[in-house]
């Protein structure tokens, strides 16, 4: 059996797709927060290895990380750019000293290269989470974590609606097409003020949804109880607060290693923030 | 429609607000993002048409359209940039405070969002960079937090950030604010005089 999520399907048997909210969005903080932490490059190779193990134990499909790959190129490009063309981090040897004054250094190549870790670990690890997050997954998670309902009821509208907008989108474009609108000629004015025409229908054609979704929700009496009950039940067990506090835990290891012992800093050199 | 609307009933419609309008702006951002993208920057587009309507939802909705902005941000930003924290960090929460700090404008002028006057469009005209100026600071601050970009990178990205979605802006947000103020005016869930 699979389950269905945002990005694939998800094996029923996978322990991400059993796992409480809690524990899910400690995990995508957590790995967000050390990869900001950490700023040498052998413990970001050490980390993306421990993701990709991650993803082999934790049973989740590597479809969808394929298109991220190309992400990863493309980011890796603009860091690149940046650090080759507008830094000045000093090494032993400087290969090249530009006209405004920074340089290039093997140090300079090494801390792109480590940025570039820093981007991929954090890209790895949401994705090792969302791939097995589903809609209600959202819904019920901030109900478990206690947040307001109608912030779930928010997020869960907006990821639903997006695809059906995308259509009304197309739509709309098509319909403009056949009437004689081209969007791929004229200067580029010209090409927004098109797109402008466009999402002014979309606008119109949004809040007459707005209306209908606004009085569903209303007849089916969201928001008049102050305490709603739930179909489905997520329960805290104590793996899932001991797994909660191994993550905090491993936050501030990090944040200690690198300030008081030094360790995760990046070697020779420490950037401004 | 003659119906008494309670205020539990209102608070979910203004949910409802700022759902469906993050659906529209994630669809928005991801075909900003396919049309015109821009090179070495996933998840970049040189004219952000989102910009426009959040900009618009938040002049008619307040902080709910600001919201919606916020989302749909992150939602639509995600496919191309993966939702991390990073994007979270800049994009959405850029994209939440920049109309709101338009509406303050709009608010401390009194200005109407369907620009009928000389003043409205002076208030529109001034507000509009300077939030997307204020929101560029803050979003390539964190990129250079992240170590994604470096310090000479920040300064142009802010320029370039700044003139590229004030464009964005004028260009649809004005269409917009003109043509569809007036019929979201006569919906029950414009709201005014209020920033948050």
């Amino acid at each position: 059996m699979s389950r269905r999520t945002f990005f694939s399907y998800v094996p029923s048997e996978s322990p991400l797709v059993g796992l409480h909210p809690l524990p899910k969005v400690a995990l995508l903080l957590a790995i967000n927060l050390v990869a900001l932490i950490i700023e040498a490059p052998i413990p970001f190779i050490l980390l993306i290895a421990f993701i990709a193990i991650g993803f082999k134990l934790l049973r989740v499909p590597l479809i969808g990380i394929k298109k991220f790959v190309i992400v990863v190129i493309i980011a890796s490009q603009a860091v690149l750019i940046s650090y080759l063309l507008g830094s000045s981090i000093p090494g032993k040897h400087v290969y090249i000293i530009y006209p405004w004054g920074t340089y290039v250094s093997e140090m300079t190549l090494l801390y792109a290269a480590t940025m570039i870790m820093r981007y991929t670990t954090m890209l790895l690890g949401s994705t090792l989470i969302l791939v097995t997050t589903s809609d209600r997954d959202i819904v019920y998670g901030a109900a478990a974590l206690k947040l307001p309902y109608t912030l779930s009821l928010m997020m869960s509208l907006a990821f639903r609606t997006a695809t059906i907008f995308a259509e009304d989108f197309m739509k709309v474009r098509d319909a403009m097409i056949l009437r004689g609108a081209s969007f791929h000629e004229g200067p580029p004015l010209e090409r927004a003020k098109k797109y402008a025409n466009v999402f002014t229908s979309m606008i119109v054609i949004a809040l007459r949804r707005l209306m209908d979704v606004a009085y569903a929700v209303q007849a089916k009496g969201f928001g008049a109880a102050p305490k709603r009950t739930y179909y489905r039940e997520y329960r805290l067990r104590i793996s899932d607060a001991v797994i909660t506090a191994l993550l905090i835990a491993s936050v501030l290891s990090a944040y200690f290693l690198k300030y008081s012992v030094g360790i995760l800093a990046f070697p020779g050199w420490m950037p401004a923030i | 429609m003659g119906e008494v609307a309670t205020e539990a009933s209102v608070k979910m419609r203004l949910a409802v607000i700022s759902g469906l309008f993050g659906g529209v702006c994630a669809t928005a951002a991801l075909f900003s993002i396919i049309i015109i993208p821009l090179p070495g920057i996933p998840g970049g587009s040189g004219f952000w048409i989102p910009a426009a309507l959040y900009f618009a939802l938040t002049l008619w909705f307040g902080i709910y359209g600001a919201l919606a902005g916020h989302i749909g941000t992150f939602i639509g930003m995600g496919p191309f940039f993966g939702w991390t924290f990073q994007v979270w960090a800049n994009g959405a929460l850029g994209d939440f405070f920049a109309p709101l700090i338009c509406r303050a404008f709009f608010l401390a002028f009194k200005a109407d969002p369907e620009l009928k006057t000389r003043r409205d469009y002076t208030v529109w005209l001034v507000s509009v960079p300077i939030a997307t100026c204020l929101a560029a600071m803050w979003i390539h601050f964190v990129n250079y937090s992240f170590g994604t970009i470096t310090f000479g990178a920040w300064v142009w990205g802010v320029i370039a950030y700044t003139i590229g979605d004030s464009l964005a802006v004028f260009t649809l947000g004005t269409v917009l604010l003109k043509v569809a103020s007036k019929w979201v005016k006569t919906s029950p869930f414009y709201v005014k005089g209020r920033l948050l």
